[in-house]
């Protein structure tokens, strides 16, 4: 594919492959997505969500395949189109010695910004009024977050990519920065590509996610539609669950035992109408006195699917 | 792409200006040129000092206390210590991106790596040259202060012209430290190699090949080696040229087209 056959996703990636000598980094991703999207990159630590950022941004040649942001052909050392783009890699570093102010002027001039107050803008937008005249390297890491997500934010760019933006935020900050994230893509349509090792958090602001681990893209999932992915089950505490167990299987309905003292029934026609159990149970003699339909949970979600691979 | 420089140069200034690494080789500079100018003191008026390793030392030097030796010691001076410094500048300018891990902040902008990686080389000529202007300076205020004999503008103007070109030569020396701070990733490949250079100066110019070798070349410029071998000619020049642009070349090629971590 070249330049000119990109698909006009803002961003896709065919067969990207990267290797460090036997080690797979990244496997054949191909991934793409649409202008105003918010794609969630979900990996464990080492899964390769970096390296995929890396190579995005023209700082890793991959092995093979193929990487256009904003329709353009993503080469090290070549021209990208950067104007365009805001970014946010690993942790966010800034120069230590000079105060916050200065690192984002330095940033405005070397993106050869002309708006006059883009550094007063961005320093409001992310609340770093108190730390403008503060060096870098007396920041806090929460501080220090914010800094390199108004380095990114600061020529206002249609793409952002954002290496685990949350990464040490408060509660309160992470809920920000979900929200100017959301604000960004659904008022400026502004792309995000943003990787997490978090599903909850990730399904809060993503519209789309991408399962990856050991370098394979594993899954993608629409956040609508993540529910219909996530099993439900019924959890059932009698006096006796070991007979209530054997009763159940009697009656052809597997009951596993969990760890907190409950029964686990995945049986889908169970889970629905949870008041047959009851009464079956009830008129058995083991009368449960807790019942309950449960949801699994994101995190079991992503950890069942990565185990999965593991077998 | 001069616009870029431009640009990057500021960046690259306000950085230094802002360093305490800045202040460091200027104190430096400052310092080593007083204590040139001490020895020189010392060797006028030996009877100040106590008797001891420094008073055996003076009574030994086999260097007038006057302009003409004082100049010829400043160039040498400025020939050995100006590899190391301009060594540790240069270590530092590349080197910082590495250690703070702010490179990877540059790397995907609208300037291109060439033009940041050329701004990063002359704001690092701007620094050495500084120090060599700090060093004059201080060198000539002291000998002044002293009150060396044997004064002549025409010795000044001729001191002032060697020693800039032994500035200029060493700036040659640079980029390829350049290099090893990029591929090294930081301030120790490159201070290590730094000091490689300096140890093979010294024994490329005590064998006789100083004047192949481009670390030899500054010293044996300011005739701080003597010796058989120790004459510079044109291969000389072209050596330190080349030595220079293969480490501009490789440094270019280093930032883009490698991968970054």
């Amino acid at each position: 594919m070249t330049e000119k056959e990109s698909t006009g996703n803002v961003i896709e990636t065919t067969g990207l492959t990267k290797y460090y000598g036997k080690v797979k980094a990244v496997d054949n991703i191909s991934i793409s997505v649409k202008k105003g999207e918010i794609y969630g990159f979900l990996g464990l630590n080492g899964a390769g969500k970096t390296t995929t950022i890396r190579m995005l941004l023209g700082m890793v040649q991959p092995l093979s395949g193929k990487a256009f942001v904003a329709g353009k052909r993503i080469v090290p050392g070549k021209p990208g189109p950067w104007d365009k783009v805001g970014y946010l890699v690993e942790l966010p570093f800034s120069y230590p010695e000079l105060t916050v102010r200065e690192n984002l002027t330095a940033v405005s001039r070397l993106r050869r910004l002309t708006k006059k107050n883009a550094v007063s803008e961005i320093i409001s937008l992310l609340k770093l009024h108190a730390y403008e005249k503060v060096k870098a390297r007396h920041l806090s890491l929460g501080n220090s977050q914010r800094l390199g997500l108004a380095k990114a934010l600061i020529h206002q760019p249609e793409i952002l990519i954002l290496d685990e933006p949350a990464n040490g935020l408060d509660p309160a900050g992470i809920v920000e920065i979900r929200e100017l994230l959301k604000d960004y893509a659904e008022n400026r349509g502004v792309t995000v590509f943003v990787s997490s090792h978090n599903l909850s958090e990730i399904s809060k602001t993503a519209t789309r996610i991408g399962i990856i681990h050991s370098g394979f893209l594993v899954q993608e999932i629409d956040t609508d539609k993540l529910d219909s992915f996530l099993d439900t089950y019924l959890l059932i505490k009698t006096r006796n669950n070991s007979s209530a167990a054997s009763f159940l299987s009697g009656k052809g309905i597997i009951a596993g035992h969990t760890d907190d003292g409950s029964l686990r029934v995945t049986d889908p026609a169970a889970c629905e109408k949870p008041e047959q159990i009851n009464t079956l149970l009830v008129n058995a003699g083991f009368p449960p006195f807790y019942l309950k339909v449960q949801k699994e949970d994101l995190e079991s979600y992503f950890l069942k699917i990565i185990g999965s691979l593991e077998l | 792409m001069i616009k870029d420089i431009a640009v990057s140069l500021g960046i690259e200034i306000l950085k230094i200006r802002k360093s305490m690494i800045f202040r460091i080789t200027a104190g430096f500079s400052v310092f080593i040129s007083l204590i040139m100018g001490m020895f020189m003191y010392f060797i006028m008026h030996p009877d100040i000092l106590p008797p001891g390793l420094l008073k055996t030392k003076v009574n030994l030097a086999t260097v007038a206390a006057d302009w003409p030796s004082y100049f010829d010691f400043l160039l040498m001076l400025i020939s050995a210590i100006g590899i190391i410094l301009f060594g540790f500048i240069i270590s530092w300018i590349f080197g910082r991106e590495y250690a703070d891990k702010t490179i990877k902040d540059i790397l995907s902008l609208p300037a291109s790596r060439t033009a940041i990686v050329l701004s990063k080389l002359i704001a690092a000529a701007i620094w050495c040259m500084l120090c060599y202007v700090l060093i004059l300076l201080v060198s000539l205020g002291t000998g002044a202060l002293i009150d060396l004999p044997l004064w002549s503008t025409k010795l000044l103007l001729d001191f002032i012209r060697t020693s800039f070109i032994i500035t200029c030569l060493l700036l040659l020396l640079c980029p390829p430290t350049a290099y090893v701070a990029s591929t090294g990733r930081g301030y120790l490949a490159p201070i290590g190699f730094v000091i490689i250079c300096m140890g093979l100066a010294n024994l490329f110019g005590n064998i006789g090949l100083g004047a192949y070798f481009p670390w030899t070349i500054p010293m044996l410029y300011s005739n701080a080696i003597e010796g058989p071998g120790s004459e510079l000619s044109v291969v000389s020049y072209i050596i330190l040229s080349l030595t220079c642009l293969a480490g501009i070349t490789g440094t270019i090629v280093q930032w883009n087209y490698t991968d970054q971590h």
